[in-house]
């Protein structure tokens, strides 16, 4: 048993004397110049649609949407962001971005604090809310075919008005 | 401080040259129940001053009495509230506090939880909050920068309506 135990020993010392050394020079020297990083925020308020999207995917729950009576307020509390960057992959604008720098100081917490008010479009029947103007302008320019004026018509409807009107439209066909 | 001893094109040695000023930055590090990794951005940052690399001179402290720039680590939760009891006896008059971390500011991503109350504004006066999780060694040295040197690169809010 001893000398099955030296053997093995042995084995493992002419196999690490033929392989070449893996460790790294010493002394270790820091990776100068350092990598940047990409941490400095950068918002372009006038290019938001106010999607929300930013808000669904933001891990730190720091992204706030709430509709008022004519906007819809998003409030960016970086207080709480953690500075992952997963807001600006989402956007589907690139209205967020991250850019090379830092976090930035401030000397008061409620300065630590962005707010949007984007109009919302309400519906012609019912009144009843469907979305920012901004989304439904970026939907209907963003569709492969261009819309006919009847169907433009259907734009400024909820889905629900929407399916109302068109059983009236089928019921006034089938009764006359 | 001359030019030859910054480093070239490097994100530290970006920030510009101030005067020099005459005595260290002497600063206490304490953690409040921070998860380590704000502690080891300012351990990072310590390291590299040890290289005598950095536009600002500072030195870890290992008493309050001795330190003028307090940096405070980690969200404030229910069973330290008597720690930082003891830490407030100790403060004398031109301190300045800095809240380093999204934990140190509001309790960051455990604002939610029973055992944090919030940030640390709560217990002790902070006078400057720096974001992030964790905040990297240059965004330290920038605000140590702009609370005590230069007061410059705030962050400046964005209010905006559409028409």
């Amino acid at each position: 048993m001893l000398k099955l135990h030296l053997i093995s020993e042995l084995k493992e010392a002419f196999i690490n004397l033929k392989d070449k050394k893996v460790e790294a020079p010493r002394p270790i020297k820091p990776p100068f110049p350092l990598p940047p990083l990409y941490k400095k925020m950068v918002l372009y308020e006038k290019k938001c649609i106010g999607c929300g999207a930013c808000a669904l995917n933001c891990p730190a729950q720091c992204i706030g949407v709430s509709d008022n009576k004519k906007y819809r307020v998003v409030e960016f509390q970086l207080t709480s962001c953690i500075y992952c960057g997963l807001c600006a992959e989402v956007c589907p604008v690139t209205a967020i971005s991250f850019v090379p720098g830092n976090e930035l100081p401030s000397p008061s917490k409620e300065h630590l604090h962005h707010e949007l008010r984007i109009k919302l479009k309400r519906c012609e029947h019912c009144r009843e809310i469907i979305g920012t103007t901004k989304v439904i302008l970026k939907t209907v320019k963003d569709l492969f075919a261009p819309l006919t004026t009847r169907e433009l018509e259907w734009v400024g409807l909820c889905s629900t008005c929407r399916r109302k009107l068109q059983s009236d439209v089928l019921i006034r066909q089938f009764t006359k | 401080m001359s030019s030859s001893d910054s480093l070239p094109s490097s994100s530290i040695s970006s920030t510009p040259h101030l005067a020099p000023v005459k005595k260290a930055i002497a600063c206490y590090h304490a953690n409040i129940g921070a998860c380590n990794g704000c502690d080891l951005e300012v351990c990072n940052l310590f390291s590299l001053s040890l290289l005598k690399k950095l536009p600002l001179e500072i030195t870890l402290v290992r008493t309050v009495k001795n330190a003028d720039v307090l940096l405070v680590t980690g969200s404030l939760s229910r069973p330290l509230v008597k720690r930082i009891k003891e830490l407030k006896e100790m403060l004398t008059a031109n301190k300045t506090i800095i809240a380093v971390g999204a934990c140190a500011i509001d309790g960051g991503l455990w604002r939610k939880s029973y055992p944090i109350i919030g940030g640390i504004d709560k217990m002790l006066p902070v006078n400057y909050y720096l974001p992030g999780c964790p905040p990297a060694p240059d965004a330290i040295l920038f605000c140590l920068e702009s609370a005590l040197v230069s007061k410059k690169k705030q962050f400046s809010p964005i209010i905006y309506k559409e028409k």
